[in-house]
């Protein structure tokens, strides 16, 4: 069930924004579908959610009930049909998918904080991998990352990039709070 | 990679392919990012050498598998620590009690074996959650309500082994004493039932759950006797309507009257849970009229008093609840008045919320309090927020410290007194106060809850513990302990119940030593120690 996503394809489409790329895949022959995650109470992962979904990517917003969605859909869909899952939500929502996706052996594989203030800079926070805090420096410091975060899955298909890795470093490393008067998105990949 | 105490890698190696052979290789997790999932996301060690790491997790499919785990367990003397779903925050979540165990998760079994609506009962196993119950429930249309946590990702085997609680009526919030009837894999690998499942061919497993002679079930809620894989559950019949109603009395020293009369109601089963709160008491952090208050110390009755006339609100309230027919939920409501009304002098009342149950899906989203109806959900999260007076950064997890007290205002009162000093004593503002209002988990004892903060920052960690130790201790000295705690705190908590020269503990170590002679199943776990491992208490 344990499927193996890492960094490394995370960083294909970060660190190429202008071709778009990011190889999602769990080796070279075979592909990990996408399941798109997304909370329409925040702007940006409305626009997220907007532009996967122009890509034919399948979503669920997870708006009113987190926990009724994985027990009643999410989980036993995962199970008929694994895949990675993306998203873009508040930690709140990340931090009880990471330990309701324990069900399936899925683990967080790749994560990016975004800290927006009061003024809406945004600043962007992630884990695990110098390569990965360049990338995200394409992200800028204002609204419309969702759209662009969104945009590094669509050429998917152009590259595979077999990635087993995964870093414990990833795993668990905030509660889920945001801190005083900010909020706390994060981008997650989940398989 | 930690290592079971005592083994070599090549032991543990070999070990690990015993497991792979009992429950097969894709069930037994070993690699670093497989084992990191089971870390105590709230631990207040988070990264620090005492942070109680699992050295590989095994998932069974079935008791078989169970029983072979077991008995590879006592063949290499590995620790095996067992989790349900491993979401008991604040009590240790999927981590074990002593680094090196190998977590025995029972995810996979996860099967739903009977709701009967006529008997009023479920038997489930270890993986099912509350929200799989809830949903088999609505699913085949069952007229029977559950009594849940909050969150309600749980196990309801899990919650009730680990003296876990809810918020409807007094027999079903109380959640181990509404289980009904146990199976269990002894720590030599035996399979038990208890009560009437230990006759064979019985029907009458969940209706009568003593069978003869002594019942053994409290032996594995909150301890390490054994590896509990199946369990009943009593429920509530689905009640026609649901109906609130709030109590408002005028003087702080209505509190011990208003208790007396909710005590009444509630022990003759004509109420709910009731939730008690301070209209006057609001936040204790930061400038407020309370802070003003406390300056000079503990407020003299006169004080308290005067403080509430100046506030100009009611200093006690209470929410009742009351399931049933409309006839008697109505009937109750109105005895309840006419009660109070004829002991407190001032006395008011607000109804409430009323519905007509179960609440039709569509207006559940909304629902607030969803608890209250046995609808499993994840809102809790939202509401615990911070602690503000220890706000440099948002913490990470809490640490919930509960200190079980009389069902009087006394207990009540000496329980935030202790608690305020204990703050005060180490630096930091006071989390309770003379209105803090306590929580009724349990119908015949309350609760004064206090959240301290857990990080990913070793240095607030060790002040959350400091506070966390004062406060075990300075309840202890007025008689007063906790109910549950997370396995920091298991050693000290249990040392407070110390009667008769611990003699309460000494029985539980026989115990221990003779039906787990290798001490296999959770060491240390509420401070149970095996005999070769005591010395690692504290």
């Amino acid at each position: 069930m344990a499927l193996k996503i890492g960094t490394a394809g995370m960083l294909c489409g970060l660190t190429n924004l202008s071709g778009s790329a990011l190889a999602l895949t769990l080796n070279k022959k075979q592909r990990i579908p996408l399941q798109g995650i997304f909370d329409s109470n925040y702007e940006e992962s409305r626009i997220f959610s907007e532009t996967l979904a122009s890509q034919g990517i399948a979503l669920l917003d997870i708006k009113e009930s987190l926990g009724a969605i994985w027990y009643s859909k999410l989980r036993s869909s995962l199970m008929e049909q694994p895949r990675a899952l993306f998203g873009l939500t508040n930690r709140l929502s990340l931090f009880c998918l990471e330990e309701l996706a324990r069900d399936l052996n899925m683990k967080v594989h790749t994560r990016i904080d975004h800290l927006i203030d009061q003024q809406g800079r945004v600043e962007h926070l992630p884990v695990g991998s110098a390569v990965l805090s360049e990338a995200t420096k394409l992200l800028g410091n204002s609204a419309g990352f969702g759209r662009t975060i969104a945009e590094a899955t669509d050429l998917a298909s152009k590259t595979s990039i077999s990635s087993k890795q995964s870093e414990t470093s990833v795993q668990k490393i905030t509660g889920p709070y945001a801190p005083l008067n900010k909020t706390a998105l994060v981008t997650w990949v989940i398989s | 990679m930690a290592l079971p105490p005592n083994l070599s890698e090549a032991e543990f190696a070999a070990a690990l392919r015993e497991f792979e052979a009992a429950v097969g290789a894709d069930w037994v997790f070993s690699s670093d990012e497989d084992v990191a999932l089971y870390r105590d996301s709230y631990s207040i060690y988070w990264g620090e050498e005492e942070e109680i790491i699992a050295s590989a997790a095994v998932a069974p499919a079935n008791v078989e598998q169970v029983q072979k785990i077991v008995h590879i367990a006592n063949r290499y003397l590995i620790p095996i620590y067992p989790i349900s779903t491993g979401r008991n925050l604040n009590y240790g979540g999927a981590a074990p009690t002593l680094t090196g165990s190998v977590v025995v998760d029972l995810k996979r079994m996860n099967r739903i074996l009977k709701v009967d609506d006529k008997r009023n009962f479920a038997l489930v196993e270890p993986g099912v959650s509350y929200f799989d119950l809830y949903n088999y429930i609505k699913e085949h249309d069952l007229k029977v309500m559950l009594d849940i946590p909050d969150p309600g990702w749980g196990s309801p085997m899990g919650n009730s082994l680990d003296h876990g609680v809810g918020y409807t009526f007094s027999p079903y919030r109380d959640h181990f004493g509404a289980h009904c009837g146990l199976e269990i894999v002894s720590a030599e690998g035996e399979l038990i039932r208890t009560g009437a499942g230990a006759i064979p061919g019985s029907d009458a497993w969940q209706d009568f759950h003593y069978g003869a002679g002594p019942t053994i079930d409290g032996l594995f809620a909150q301890s390490n006797f054994g590896i509990v894989t199946k369990m009943g559950i009593k429920l509530m019949p689905l009640p026609e309507t649901y109906l609130s109603g709030t109590v408002t009395v005028p003087r702080y020293q209505d509190f011990q009257a208003m208790i007396e009369e909710v005590s009444y109601l509630e022990d003759s089963f004509l109420i709910g849970m009731p939730s008690y709160d301070s209209p006057v008491g609001g936040t204790p952090f930061g400038p407020s009229p309370i802070t003003e208050l406390m300056q000079n110390g503990w407020p003299s009755l006169e004080q308290l008093e005067e403080f509430v006339v100046a506030q100009n609100k009611p200093a006690w309230s209470v929410t009742l609840q009351f399931y049933g027919p409309e006839e008697t939920v109505r009937a109750n409501w109105a005895a309840a008045q006419r009660r109070f009304r004829n002991k407190i002098q001032g006395v008011d009342f607000q109804e409430g919320d009323f519905y007509n149950l179960p609440i039709p899906d569509e207006d559940i989203p909304a629902l607030p309090d969803k608890v209250r109806f046995g609808i499993p959900n994840l809102e809790v999260f939202h509401l615990v927020a911070r602690n503000p007076a220890t706000d440099n950064g948002p913490p990470d997890g809490h640490a919930d410290m509960f200190t079980m007290t009389p069902r009087t205002a006394e207990g009540v009162h000496t329980a935030a007194r202790v608690l305020a000093e204990a703050f005060q004593e180490l630096g930091f503002p006071p989390a309770t106060h003379p209105f803090s209002a306590p929580a009724t988990y349990y119908s015949r004892a309350f609760v004064v809850a206090i959240l301290l903060p857990t990080w990913r920052d070793a240095s607030k960690n060790s002040a959350s513990r400091e506070l966390y130790g004062r406060c075990l201790d300075k309840i202890a000295e007025v008689g007063m302990g906790t109910y549950r705690t997370a396995p920091a705190f298991q050693d000290q908590a249990v040392s407070k119940y110390s009667f008769n020269n611990n003699a309460l503990l000494k029985f539980q170590e026989k115990l221990k030593d003779s039906i787990d002679p290798n001490g296999i199943i959770s060491p240390g776990r509420y401070g149970i120690w095996p005999v070769n491992m005591r010395n690692n208490r504290g």
